[in-house]
């Protein structure tokens, strides 16, 4: 059982007398250990003492279960915490109660979902302390993913991510599915840990997949999706520039031609509904130009172009246009089919997204179905 | 077996002072500048010869032409070490292993060539190309900008489309005025700049095939992290294939390999 400072619910001020108990029920499910964080003194010094309870998991009590009150010395029992037995499996889960007879719950028997309120009949037995205190004591708790940042990450590329939650330690292992492969793990306190998820490149691994913490001798956490992104489409976000194309423009057509010159600023998007944008840096895309149609401007083809990684947020500046030497004065018409791949950094699968075309004349372009 | 024994073979070539250049090191121009700067030493394990060329240039911000047949694309080098020397002397003993290949300082850049180039794709690097401004760009788009306005001039019946994807974070790269240039002088002045840069070109005996599709790469070294296509053998030419009239025959045997580094590790045995 590791020591872990858990300072988080016992300063919990929220419900006074109640204190001890959400100490019970926020750092003892499932676990080998648990108890109560007790009040020794009230005044000038109060202190916090971890008093656990002496009933053993899995065993079953017929007796009041009981250990030493580590204030006193004397004996402390669960029927003197509660003396009316409401200390009961819908209040919580380190134990039943019926009567005197109390059971041990067994580790993963129960699920814990809330701390909620259990009233304490005798309600000055215990007078928690007005102060801040931060005890420890050997108690493992069950770690708990608030959420992961960011939620998702493109198929075979390496995303770093953070994990907020509670209840982390040092060995803790985080478990993603087969379809992320998690790596980089480091516990940066017992609220937040870094790794690095990187989903397997196949477009059958889209999608949410479930991931749990866990951490030696407890139960693994709740379970948190990380959606995995397949590239499936791009799109234009913007329209940067869109004008005619002269010997003197910027950039320029060579004497004796014209054309049209556009740029646009993309971004690819995922398989979700409604798509998500693909922001993981590393996706190398890749972009060809097909003519098609009579090719009235009698423009040859432009030369694939490198593949260009993804970097700041995912978008690509995209630049189209044409000169020729039939520009001005001709309303011919050339079009042109482009399409755009994906192929994800560390892995061999690529995707085409899709494809987009064309149609330009000396006065401009219209993008079809963009 | 065999492969793998010849791959672990080792030359360690160590320079501490410059070979003796072939005579171009007498002046001190920003060419020969270039020239007798020295290097901490480089590299190269089992990587084809025109790669670790490329990533010779890279690394020492050496601005490159390379001529790139697809044959000389199967040369796998085995291991080479050069210790601390010159561009000069290093070029020297790379360029080594290249015998049907020659190299000159040709307009601030290290051009490597066939010396058997086909006479289509001479003619085609003294193509004198008209007055021209490529505006600010990255390299990549300056280069299909340089492409449209060089086949102007080949085809002058004929237009270009381009198609440039850019990376947000990509370097820009300076406008650039071209005029009563040649294309070799064009492609030099292109990559001769700021970080510095390579050109590799596929030589072509066909024209028309010089004129249908550019025929030229650029890569840019200031590309970080340093992006996939700065292989020229599996990158750039790999592209090249894709366009209609570049169809390059398969890599060699692995037996072909092998024999290409025992070579090597003979030479090593007259260098040590």
């Amino acid at each position: 059982m590791s020591q872990i400072s858990q300072t988080e619910d016992l300063t919990d001020r929220a419900v006074g007398n109640l204190y001890e108990v959400k100490v019970i029920v926020d750092k003892t499910y499932g676990h080998a250990a648990y108890g109560c964080a007790t009040c020794c003194g009230f005044g000038d010094s109060p202190s916090m003492v971890y008093d656990p309870l002496g009933v053993d998991l899995d065993a079953t009590s017929t007796q009041g279960v009981s250990d030493i009150d580590f204030c006193t010395g004397g004996t402390v029992s669960v029927t003197e915490f509660f003396p009316d037995a409401n200390w009961d499996t819908a209040d919580h889960a380190v134990a039943t109660a019926s009567g005197p007879v109390v059971t041990g719950v067994a580790v993963g028997t129960t699920g814990l979902t809330t701390t909620g309120t259990i009233t304490i009949g005798n309600a000055n037995a215990f007078r928690c302390p007005q102060v801040q205190a931060s005890p420890s004591g050997p108690a493992n708790v069950t770690p708990t993913i608030t959420s992961i940042s960011p939620a998702q990450g493109l198929v075979g590329v390496g995303t770093g991510v953070t994990i907020t939650g509670k209840g982390f330690a040092s060995g803790a292992t985080i478990n993603a599915g087969s379809n992320i492969s998690v790596s980089s793990v480091s516990v940066s306190s017992s609220t937040q840990m870094t790794a690095t998820f990187t989903p397997k490149n196949s477009s059958s691994a889209g999608g949410n997949q479930g991931v749990t913490v866990s951490v030696p001798g407890s139960q693994p956490s709740n379970s948190v999706n990380f959606y995995d992104q397949v590239p499936t489409d791009s799109m234009i976000t913007s329209t940067l520039l869109n004008y005619a194309m002269n010997t003197t423009s910027n950039p320029a057509c060579p004497s004796g031609q014209a054309g049209w010159y556009r740029k646009v600023q993309k971004i690819t998007t995922d398989q979700n509904t409604p798509a998500g944008n693909i922001t993981a840096n590393g996706a190398t895309i890749s972009e060809t130009l097909g003519l098609t149609g009579t090719n009235q401007l009698n423009l040859s083809a432009p030369t694939p172009f490198a593949p260009v990684q993804t970097s700041g947020g995912g978008y690509l500046d995209d630049q189209f246009g044409f000169c020729s030497p039939l520009c001005p004065g001709s309303s011919g018409q050339t079009d042109l089919t482009e399409v755009f791949t994906d192929q994800p950094a560390s892995g061999g699968a690529s995707y085409t997204l899709k494809a987009h075309t064309l149609a330009y004349t000396c006065t401009g372009d219209t993008d079809n179905g963009q | 077996m065999g492969s793998d024994r010849a791959r672990r073979l080792v030359i360690c070539v160590v320079l501490v002072t410059c070979i003796p250049s072939t005579g171009t090191l007498s002046s001190s121009s920003p060419d020969d500048q270039l020239l007798r700067r020295e290097i901490p030493g480089f590299a190269s394990t089992n990587e084809n010869i025109f790669d670790a060329l490329l990533r010779f240039g890279r690394q020492n911000h050496i601005p490159m032409g390379l001529v790139v047949s697809s044959g000389p694309c199967s040369t796998v080098l085995g291991e080479i070490k050069i210790g601390h020397t010159s561009v000069h002397a290093a070029l020297e003993l790379l360029i080594r292993e290249l015998p049907a290949y020659t190299w000159k300082l040709d307009n601030g850049a290290v051009v490597i060539t066939p010396k058997d180039l086909p006479g289509a794709t001479v003619k085609f690097l003294d193509t004198k190309v008209a007055p021209y401004r490529i505006s600010e760009d990255t390299l990549q788009a300056q280069a299909a900008y340089a492409w449209m306005d060089i086949r102007a001039t080949l085809r002058p019946d004929q237009g270009t489309a381009f198609n440039i994807l850019t990376s947000l974070q990509s370097t820009r790269w300076p406008e650039i005025a071209v005029g009563d240039i040649t294309v070799l002088e064009l492609l030099d002045r292109l990559v001769a700049r700021g970080p510095a840069a390579a050109w590799i070109l596929t030589p072509s005996d066909d024209p028309k095939k010089i004129a249908a599709t550019r025929p030229f790469w650029v890569v840019d070294y200031s590309a970080a992290p340093p992006e996939k296509h700065l292989a020229v053998c599996s990158g750039p030419i790999s592209y090249l294939r894709l366009v209609p009239g570049f169809v390059l025959p398969q890599a060699n045997s692995p037996t072909e390999v092998i024999g290409r580094a025992e070579l090597i590790v003979r030479r090593a045995a007259r260098h040590v």
